[in-house]
């Protein structure tokens, strides 16, 4: 007889398919040619990939973040306050926690 | 005759009250806004559930498994922090002070009532400031560790690198808030399931002033789920930095054609409660980057028993020591279920 997950089982493996879901669309919308930086599970080491680092960071943005450009200008600017953070206190660190890096 | 006196002068009278520290009001515990859960000594499983159904057209048949009805429970392994407050104390040393007056006769007798009433009973005052400010801004070394490792983003599922810094900027405790415990925890019941990011919603934020809280709390309150909002079986419930409602007071009362009343202000002094778009806030000692909606039950404390933290152990130190001991110990877990319906600005 077949065994049937257990429900800590089931919910590892949900887990999993999440992430992987998450990590296909980050690949499909970097290939795309603009990975939001406010989606789902983008971390900035993935973004300021894509987007070709720090200084690219408002050119790449610009108008791709809200259809409303106030909220867009309002996306930016919290992007470049809080990618600031990143510089300073968090250079680019891989953990088993972090999203995997796109190859 | 004129006076001849030699040998210095002193005061012989003081004021009668004793100038005590402020100590912030362990306003959480007293009133109990989220939940708080006694009874456990060292541990304890929290169970959540989740139940998710799927329609199928009218089958008049046999009912099959189908696997439209999902019945899903997990459970997390809780454990709870005990720690201490304790100290020598040497009432010798109040020998020559106002305190002398109330000591017993006998040269072995050095303890002061009038010390006792007067110092000595602001220490549960100040371990109730203390653990309430721990139990929402703190993180233990190895939960700073953890956080600081995790690769920020602007996006739900990251957290943001300005976070990652509030939490290193904490001051470093024995147990996790609740703050951290939202942004980092090891719940079974969340979407990854294990050690990691909390499952919060995001909602990013900037530096709060007066000028700008009503816009801040309105992407806070349109951030949250409409189902927690819409709830009305168990309100949801803002919980916001104290200075919050200096913020929210100079906002209303903004003198000019500028001023607008965003925030609803009823009662004054204890009875004094700050609603936004009809949801409460409760002000406690959060860093001041974060806010915090959800429905309350969802932040939990777990504790041996409240009462610890006003239970003061005091007695001489054994051995014919003139000195006493002071000791008071705690049990504590900050807990939250339910993660994604909470919502964290600035998380």
């Amino acid at each position: 007889m077949e065994n049937k997950p257990t429900p800590e089982e089931l919910a590892i493996q949900a887990g999993k398919e999440y992430k992987a879901a998450i990590q296909k669309r980050i690949e499909d919308e970097t290939k795309a040619g603009f990975l939001n930086p406010f989606g789902e599970g983008v971390n900035y080491e993935q973004f300021l990939k894509a987007c070709g680092g720090k200084a690219n960071v408002a050119n790449y943005c610009k108008g791709m973040l809200d259809e409303d450009p106030t909220k867009d200008a309002e996306k930016l600017a919290f992007l470049l306050s809080d990618l600031k953070h990143y510089d300073k206190d968090f250079p680019a660190e891989k953990t088993e926690d972090s999203p995997k890096k796109n190859k | 005759m004129a006076i001849s006196y030699s040998g210095g002068t002193r005061n012989y009278t003081e004021l009668e009250e004793i100038q005590s520290e402020l100590y912030q009001d362990s306003k959480t515990f007293r009133e109990r806004p989220i939940e708080i859960n006694e009874g456990f000594k060292s541990g304890t499983d929290c169970y959540e559930s989740k139940v998710t159904v799927t329609m199928t057209a009218l089958n008049t048949g046999e009912v099959t498994a189908t696997g439209n009805i999902t019945l899903g429970v997990q459970k997390t392994a809780l454990t709870l922090v005990t720690f201490n407050y304790e100290d020598r104390i040497d009432d010798n040393v109040l020998k020559g002070t106002r305190f002398e007056k109330s000591m017993k006769a006998g040269a072995y007798e050095v303890v002061s009532d009038e010390f006792d009433k007067k110092v000595l009973i602001y220490i549960t005052p100040a371990i109730g400031a203390d653990l309430e400010n721990k139990i929402w801004n703190g993180a233990t070394s190895a939960t700073k560790v953890s956080v600081a490792a995790l690769t920020p983003g602007a996006g739900q599922g990251s957290i943001t690198a300005a976070a990652q810094t509030a939490v290193a900027a904490m001051p470093t405790t024995l147990f996790d808030s609740l703050l951290t415990t939202i942004l980092y925890n090891n719940s079974n019941s969340k979407t990854v399931p294990g050690a990691g990011l909390g499952d919060y919603i995001k909602v990013t934020g900037t530096t709060v002033t007066s000028a700008n809280i009503a816009a801040e709390y309105g992407k806070l309150y349109a951030g949250a789920p409409q189902i927690v909002v819409n709830n009305t079986t168990d309100t949801p419930m803002i919980f916001a930095p104290l200075g919050d409602r200096q913020l929210i007071k100079i906002a209303n009362n903004a003198v000019g054609a500028a001023q607008q009343v965003n925030f609803l202000v009823e009662g004054t002094g204890a009875n004094e409660k700050i609603y936004y778009n009809g949801i409460e806030i409760f002000f406690c000692p959060l860093g001041a980057t974060f806010r915090i909606l959800t429905i309350p039950m969802y932040l939990k404390i777990l504790m041996d028993k409240m009462a610890d933290m006003n239970s003061l152990m005091v007695d001489r130190v054994a051995n014919g020591a003139m000195q006493r001991y002071i000791k008071n110990v705690d049990s504590i877990k900050a807990w939250v279920t339910n993660q994604r319906y909470i919502t964290l600005y600035g998380g």
